[in-house]
C-alpha cells in the first residue's frame, strides 16, 4: 500500500527544490523603483528620499532600454512579472509613456505598481491608461483606521484617498492587494481595519507586514512592535487564514497573509498566509533601483548594490554576482548559527541582515522565544 | 549546503487548541499541496499583485480546490 508522504518530508522536497532554485537563479521577476520622489513623507518610510541624490533618477530612454536588454540577453521562460515601486511611481510624468514601450514585449506581460493612492484617486482616469499597458495588479497602502493612517502618512485626508483608489481598481478588475505596515499604534485597529477593507473594497490580498527599523522608521522604537504584539498580528492571521482559506480559490474571496517577514517556522507556514515563504532576493528577483544600480529588491540597504546598469551588462552583473544571496553559508552567524531552522530560510531575507551578516529582526526567533 | 532542518518546532499550541479540527484538517491539506508545488517560490514571485498561472495551472484552484 502506497502511502501519502509525511509532512516532513514534504518540507524537506521543498526545501531542496529551493537549494536548486538557488543554484539555478533563474531571472522571474524584476523589481523598478521607478523613483525615489514622493508626494509624502511617512513616519515608516524605508526608502526616503532625502537619502538619495535624486538628479541621478534614470530617464524613460534608461528604463526602457534597460527592459529590452533584459529581454535579449536573458532566458526569460520562466519569467513572471515586473513590480514597480517607489517612491510612489506615480509622481513620474513619463510613467505611462515608460508603460507603453515595455508592455510592447510579450515577456512583459503583467505589471503591478505599488502606490500611496493618492493621484490614483485624483486622476481616476489613469486606472483605464494603465490597463492599456501590462498593469494588472495595484497594491495600495492603508496603514490603519482614517485617524491612524493620516498621521501615520503625515497625510490628512490619505485614508478617504488610498479607500477610494483601491475601492476604483477593485471594481476596475485589478488584482488589488491592501497593504498595512503593522506597529504598536495600529495593532489593535488591524481586525476592525480588515473588516472595512473586506466588505467596501473587496481586495485579493490583505498584506500585513511588520515594520522595519529602516530609512524614517530607524530609531522609532515606539513603533516596534513588542513581541506580545507580534503574536497579536500572527494569531490574527492564524485564525482569519483558517477561518476562509477553504474559498481562497475563489478570486472574489479576500486572502490574508502575512508579508515578506521571514520564515516563520514550518508550524505556521502555509497557516498564516497561503504560501510558504522564501526570500527571492538575488535568487528569482532582479532589483533596478532608480539610479540605475542593480541590488536583489527595493528594501536592501543600498550598500548591498551589485552593480550598475549604466557601466555594465545587466545579465553580467546577474550571474557573477549576488553571491551574498546564493551562497549563504556567511550568514550563520550570531542567533542564525546552529538554529534549526537554517536549511529552510537560509538566513532570511536580506532586508533584515547588516552587511557583515548580522541579523536585527528575525520574526521566526522573537515569536519563539519571546524577545 | 547546510540542511540543520527542524520540522515541527511549536510556536502556539494555545491556539492549535482551539481551532477545530475539521479547520487543521483543510488547512493541512492546502500546506501540503503548497509544499508539493513545482516553484517552490510560485506566490512570492508573485505576490506584488499579478499572480499568473504557472504553466497553464492556476496556482489557487490547484490548492485551495476540492
Amino acid at each position: 500500500m502506497k502511502h501519502a508522504p509525511s509532512t516532513e518530508s514534504l518540507f524537506e522536497d521543498w526545501r531542496q527544490r529551493v537549494e536548486a532554485l538557488i543554484r539555478e537563479h533563474p531571472l522571474q521577476i524584476i523589481t523598478w523603483e521607478a523613483t525615489r520622489r514622493c508626494n509624502l513623507r511617512c513616519i515608516h518610510c524605508g526608502s526616503p528620499s532625502e537619502e538619495v541624490d535624486l538628479s541621478e533618477e534614470l530617464t524613460a530612454d534608461e528604463v526602457v532600454g534597460a527592459f529590452e536588454q533584459i529581454a535579449n540577453d536573458f532566458d526569460i521562460r520562466q519569467f513572471r512579472h515586473v513590480n514597480i515601486t517607489g517612491g510612489e511611481p506615480f509622481v513620474r510624468d513619463d510613467l505611462l509613456d515608460i508603460l507603453r514601450r515595455i508592455s510592447r514585449m510579450p515577456v512583459f506581460r503583467n505589471i503591478d505598481i505599488q502606490t500611496n493612492g493618492i493621484i490614483l484617486a485624483d486622476y481616476p482616469g489613469l486606472l483605464d491608461e494603465l490597463q492599456k499597458h501590462g498593469v494588472t495588479g495595484l497594491g495600495i497602502s492603508i496603514d490603519g483606521l482614517e485617524e491612524t493612517h493620516d498621521a501615520f502618512r503625515r497625510a490628512p485626508g490619505g485614508f478617504a484617498k488610498a479607500f477610494r483608489a483601491a475601492q476604483l481598481a477593485a471594481q476596475k478588475g485589478y488584482v488589488v492587494t491592501v497593504s498595512v505596515v503593522a506597529h504598536a499604534k495600529n495593532v489593535g485597529e488591524i481586525p476592525a481595519l480588515f473588516a472595512l477593507v473586506k466588505e467596501q473594497i473587496g481586495p485579493r490580498v490583505f498584506r500585513i507586514m511588520t515594520i522595519d527599523p529602516l530609512g524614517r522608521a530607524e530609531g522609532l522604537s515606539d513603533y516596534l512592535l513588542s513581541g506580545a504584539q507580534l503574536r497579536q498580528v500572527i494569531d490574527f492571521l492564524r485564525e482569519e487564514y483558517a477561518r476562509s482559506c477553504a474559498t481562497y480559490a475563489d478570486p472574489a474571496v479576500t486572502m490574508v497573509e502575512l508579508g515578506c517577514g521571514g520564515w516563520m517556522g514550518t508550524e505556521l507556514e502555509g497557516s498564516i498566509r497561503p504560501f510558504i515563504f522564501h526570500c527571492i532576493a538575488g535568487i528569482t528577483n532582479l532589483g533596478i533601483l532608480f539610479d540605475g544600480k542593480l541590488a536583489s529588491c527595493s528594501n536592501i540597504p543600498r550598500d548591498l548594490v551589485e552593480g550598475d546598469l549604466r557601466k555594465e551588462c545587466i545579465r553580467t552583473i546577474w550571474e557573477h554576482r549576488y553571491q551574498r544571496y546564493r551562497n549563504c553559508e556567511w550568514k550563520q552567524t550570531a542567533e542564525c548559527a546552529g538554529c534549526g531552522q537554517w536549511g529552510f530560510c537560509h538566513g532570511g531575507p536580506m532586508h533584515e541582515r547588516l552587511p557583515h551578516g548580522d541579523r536585527y529582526l528575525c520574526l521566526f526567533s522573537r515569536l519563539t522565544k519571546g524577545s | 549546503m547546510a540542511s540543520t532542518t527542524q520540522v515541527g518546532a511549536r510556536t502556539s499550541r494555545r491556539k492549535r487548541t482551539r481551532m477545530s479540527a475539521s479547520r487543521r484538517a483543510v488547512a493541512e491539506k492546502f500546506k501540503r499541496r503548497m509544499l508539493a508545488w513545482l516553484n517552490p517560490v510560485e506566490y512570492v514571485n508573485n505576490m506584488y499583485g499579478c499572480h499568473p498561472s504557472d504553466g497553464g495551472t492556476d496556482y489557487f484552484k490547484a490548492i485551495f480546490g476540492k
